[in-house]
């Protein structure tokens, strides 16, 4: 098991995000990639993280283990082992990248490096965390993780080039899986892959939480793997979370307008006319005022324009909109439906 | 591999035909032969005409061009003016460039490599800055120009070291007819006079002409590591804990080697044509400084046949950096 | 020899081809930092010599083949005074003067030579690597072999063949020079239309019927007159070099002609066992300084145009002060 377990202080979970804020420096001015986010990640359990392209997924995924662009600011906690990983020095962080937290990443082609070969990949990894480990022991431990991505061990001397898209990504998986974390974060894992290799890392995936207690955050566009692979689901928005819940109820029940017209928008054998969401995402370097979703909602009410909406509870998790309260202290006036002038069409990105 | 190599080094006789008839064309792209152009107007018709049938300039072009080819590769390039064998001259003198050439080369890389790593790291640090300027100014300062000053400061003001040459007179007699590699031969011998004479000789034009490269390497070796730097698989690399250092050095510098390596290959014609300016002002005894004498004496068969030599070494570079780099890098080999 | 700033030569942001703006002085305009210093420095230094070059005969205390002024001749190798700031030179001439009509010289050459380069070597470059074939083959095959040899011997053959042909100095030393050059213009445009040969844009105005020429002019010059100013910048610093170098040898600008500085220190090799030292350092400093501020402006121009190089990210963020947390409250009755 992973050296990070907790020391027998119960089963607390095994991330806790805090309020946490990742903002870019750009020449325009601060990008707020994740502007105050909260979220929790309980042993075994496999949480997704859904949301459209430029919303600051990726970029939670990073910010949590710092994998950050110099310059950048952030802000907040992020509770992983006893430690708030917000601030630690770049030699803890390091200690923690690998044999506490595993980061899978999008593209597996370029994820390798394309001079070294596979064994000498797993030297790497294990050697850097592990001092005294023979050629032996390192041979057999990565064999073993191979042996699980289905990948035969007559390959482990070959070179990056000479796999394919899926394979590599198996590698990937088998790299992060050889220390066992104790958190694993997928970031659109299976995005640039066809659907067949899909479902083996799905369930593969889902193999991790049934055999290690691994913890998993899944982040991907696609709310069909969430809904088939996570235990509950985050949505994001802008930078923050527009809807946390598990995942049936938020799906069969979603809350927030955003969820709803996610999942209007998803194509199934049942569509007969392509629904979507007007407009674009915001600009995160001048997000608008109060709730940022705002302009592309159908029920906005006038305070949502005003005031930043604050997360209430629900049945299945939480969700933050005005819809739902708290409702203490507003005029009437504040909740009729906003008039605003027809939505301009989005500048290009 | 082994295909790859193959392959590989068959390629080396298109390619050097291709150039020998480029050399050959050139020379004869001025109207009439070479002696012609040369000496026209300064010997009598029948003179010419005698010189000419002499060096078989009245043959049809195509014989003389088959006729220079199969010259050349049964090594035979000509005579000069002066009656001296071309290959000799070339052994001579080509070994005393050889042998600066090395040394510059290895002065840049030295100095060169760390100081363009240490900038691609930290970039727009303070180092940064001032490895790019030495970089930008040491590329700009001609070789002529930084061997003038450095004879100012070195030779006249503290008197250290000598103006020119590849050894002292006194020693000149010791020397053989062979190749001129005089440092190795010195060491080789065990001679600790002539090796000493042989460096303080050979340390301000390598130095000089070593700046001239230095420039280059230190501007490639930034731009590669910066790029690299940015690779998915460094990310990759660091996401997995892999220490900084080895982050850098093993996977963002062994992965610039690559490109950086095929760029060097190319400045061996840098090198070429540094070392002729640096034989110049440091009367070097290299083949660039007689190459300058037989041009200015229009000894156009001794011209011919030292660039032909020229074009057979830059494919030869250009096989080897091919070579080097099938070993770096797994990708090419398939 | 230009090093192409190494393996990413000059990239360029494959999109929609055209806008001169947008592509060029739009992201100039926006730079900051380092790059605009870049600039600014090498953009001064070259503005020095363009002015020295285009106003010499008024900013020049007197003619570069001067020997005497007002009746009173000048002084052989006379140290730096007053009436010659730099001093003279073995042949009495000031040498001040001959640093100053040398930029002149410098300058015409140059420019003359990437003229004439980048047009020969763009054309070259558009038309190999839009029709590809066995012209294409055999084009990149000389280039390649020019490219691969010495420059310097290049440039001396070159001016050897055309010397009393193309008559005075300055245009055989253009020419010799832009057989040189040509080659890079050659293979990076080329590089670049082969790239931008596969992009969707291009095949469908194909599949439209455009002309081939328009196809080369609207859609593939855009993307390849990105790269060019950096690449024409660095090469006009190395084609100094090279005149330089010419002179030095005695195979560029006649000295009655005009003055060059190479030629300069030629002679000045000699005039340091003397210690006389104002000879080769004047011109020498001239030709460094100029190199350097051409160099300038290409390294800032390929900081901000090359998309290796930009730094989309990396400006310190300074963050405001957590906002107090707030509560989450139960779920008080709103609409759902």
């Amino acid at each position: 098991m992973s050296r990070f377990d907790d020391d027998g202080a119960g089963p607390g979970p095994v991330l806790q995000v805090d309020d946490l804020r990742v903002w870019y420096g750009t020449p325009r001015g601060p990008v707020r990639a994740v502007d105050g986010l909260n979220l929790t990640v309980a042993r075994g359990e496999s949480v997704g993280l859904v949301g459209e392209s430029g919303c600051g997924k990726s970029t939670l995924g990073r910010g949590i283990v710092g994998l950050l662009p110099p310059g950048t600011g952030i802000d907040g906690e992020v509770r992983f082992a006893d430690r708030n990983l917000v601030g630690l020095p770049p030699a803890a962080l390091r200690d923690i990248r690998g044999p506490g937290i595993g980061l899978i990443f999008q593209e597996p082609m370029t994820r390798l490096n394309p001079l070294l070969r596979i064994s000498d990949h797993f030297a790497e990894t294990i050697r850097a965390h592990e001092s005294g480990v023979g050629r032996k022991e390192i041979r057999a431990r990565s064999l073993e993780a191979l042996r699980g991505m289905g990948i035969p061990p007559t390959r482990f001397d070959h070179y990056p080039h000479e796999f394919s898209g899926g394979m590599r990504q198996r590698i990937m998986i088998a790299l992060v899986l050889v220390l066992r974390p104790a958190l694993v974060i997928a970031d659109e894992p299976t995005t640039s892959l066809d659907v067949l290799v899909e479902a083996q890392i799905l369930s593969i995936l889902a193999d991790l939480r049934a055999n290690f207690d691994t913890g998993l955050l899944l982040i991907t566009h696609n709310l069909g793997i969430i809904a088939e692979a996570c235990d509950r689901v985050a949505v994001m928005y802008a930078g923050r979370l527009a809807e946390v819940g598990y995942a049936r109820e938020v799906f069969a029940e979603p809350a927030h307008p955003y969820t709803q017209a996610l999942l209007a928008s998803t194509i199934s054998l049942r569509t007969t006319e392509l629904s979507y969401i007007p407009g674009a995402p915001p600009d995160l370097a001048d997000p608008p005022p109060g709730c940022r979703f705002h302009p592309r909602c159908q029920k906005a009410m006038r305070q949502c324009a005003q005031h930043e909406p604050i997360p209430v509870r629900t049945a299945s998790g939480e969700v933050t909109c005005w819809l739902h309260g708290p409702s203490n202290g507003q005029s009437p006036v504040d909740l009729e439906p906003l008039v605003r002038e027809e939505l301009r069409s989005a500048d290009e990105a | 591999m082994r295909a790859y190599l193959v392959a590989r080094i068959l390629l080396v006789i298109p390619m050097v035909w291709i150039l020998l008839t480029l050399v050959f064309l050139l020379l004869r792209v001025a109207p009439g032969d070479p002696i012609t152009a040369a000496l026209g107007g300064q010997l009598p018709p029948a003179e010419l005409a005698r010189r000419r049938h002499a060096a078989g300039f009245d043959r049809p072009i195509i014989v003389q061009y088959f006729d220079y080819l199969r010259q050349v590769v049964s090594g035979n390039l000509g005579k000069t003016q002066q009656g001296e064998s071309v290959t000799h001259v070339v052994l001579v003198n080509g070994s005393a460039t050889l042998e600066l050439s090395i040394f510059a080369l290895l002065f840049a890389l030295v100095v060169g490599i760390p100081i363009g790593l240490r900038c691609g790291r930290r970039r727009d640090g303070a180092f940064d800055t001032f490895g790019r300027l030495f970089g930008i100014i040491t590329y700009a300062a001609p070789v002529f120009f930084l061997g003038l000053l450095f004879q100012l400061l070195f030779t006249k003001k503290l008197g250290w070291l000598p103006p020119s040459g590849q050894v002292s007179s006194t020693l000149q007699a010791e020397i053989s007819d062979g190749p001129h590699l005089l440092f190795f031969e010195a060491l080789f011998k065990g001679d600790m006079t002539g090796l000493s004479d042989v460096v303080k000789h050979l340390i301000l034009p390598a130095v000089t002409l070593g700046l001239l490269i230095t420039g280059v390497v230190i501007r490639l070796v930034r731009v590669n590591v910066i790029q690299t730097l940015q690779g998915d698989y460094v990310e990759a690399a660091r996401a997995r804990g892999i220490p900084e250092r080895r982050v850098v050095m093993r996977h963002a510098f062994r992965n610039a080697l690559v490109p950086i390596v095929t760029v060097m290959g190319l400045q061996a014609a840098l090198l070429l044509s540094g070392s002729v300016l640096t034989e110049e002002t440091f009367n070097w005894p290299g083949i660039g400084n007689r190459l300058i004498q037989y041009l200015q004496n229009r000894d156009y068969l001794a011209v011919q046949g030292i660039i032909s030599v020229f074009a057979i070494v830059v494919v030869v570079v250009s096989l080897l950096i091919d070579i080097v780099n099938a070993i770096l890098d797994p990708r090419v080999r398939y | 020899m230009t090093a192409n700033v190494g393996s990413a030569e000059v990239g360029t942001t494959q999109a929609r081809g055209g806008g001169l703006t947008r592509r060029l002085i739009g992201p100039i305009r926006e730079a900051h930092g380092l790059p605009k210093v870049l600039l600014w420095v090498g953009g001064g230094l070259f503005a020095v010599f363009v002015i020295c070059a285009i106003f010499a005969p008024w900013i020049a205390p007197y003619s570069f083949d001067a020997t005497s002024s007002g009746g009173k001749q000048f002084p052989k190798y006379g140290h730096p005074s007053a009436a010659h700031w730099f001093g003279t030179n073995v042949t009495n001439h000031d040498v001040l003067s001959i640093v100053i009509y040398g930029a002149r010289t410098a300058l015409e050459v140059v420019v003359l030579a990437v003229l004439f380069s980048v047009i020969v070597g763009v054309v070259l470059g558009l038309i190999s690597g839009y029709y590809g074939g066995w012209l294409d083959r055999i084009l990149v095959l000389i280039m390649d072999a020019l490219f691969a040899f010495p420059y310097l011997l290049l440039a001396i053959v070159v001016a050897f063949l055309l010397a009393g042909k193309v008559g005075g100095g300055v245009m055989t030393a253009a020419l010799s020079i832009t057989v040189v050059y040509v080659p890079q213009y050659f293979r990076v445009v080329r590089n670049s239309v082969l790239s931008a040969k596969q992009e969707s844009y291009v095949e469908a105005a194909r599949a439209l019927g455009a002309r081939p020429r328009t196809i080369m002019g609207r859609y593939l010059f855009g993307n390849v007159i990105q790269s060019v100013p950096v690449i024409a910048t660095l090469n006009a610093a190395d084609a100094i070099l090279t005149l330089a170098g010419l002179g030095f040898l005695g195979y560029g600008i006649q000295p009655g002609d005009a003055a060059e500085w190479g030629y300069e220190l030629s002679r000045a090799v000699t005039d340091a066992g003397a210690g006389i030292w104002w000879t080769g350092l004047f011109p020498g400093l001239a030709i460094v300084l100029l190199v350097v501020g051409l160099t300038l402006i290409g390294e800032g121009l390929n900081d901000i145009l090359n998309p290796v190089l930009r730094r989309r990210f990396g400006r310190l963020v300074v963050m405001p002060a957590r906002p107090r947390s707030q509560e989450v409250a139960g779920d008080v009755g709103g609409e759902r």
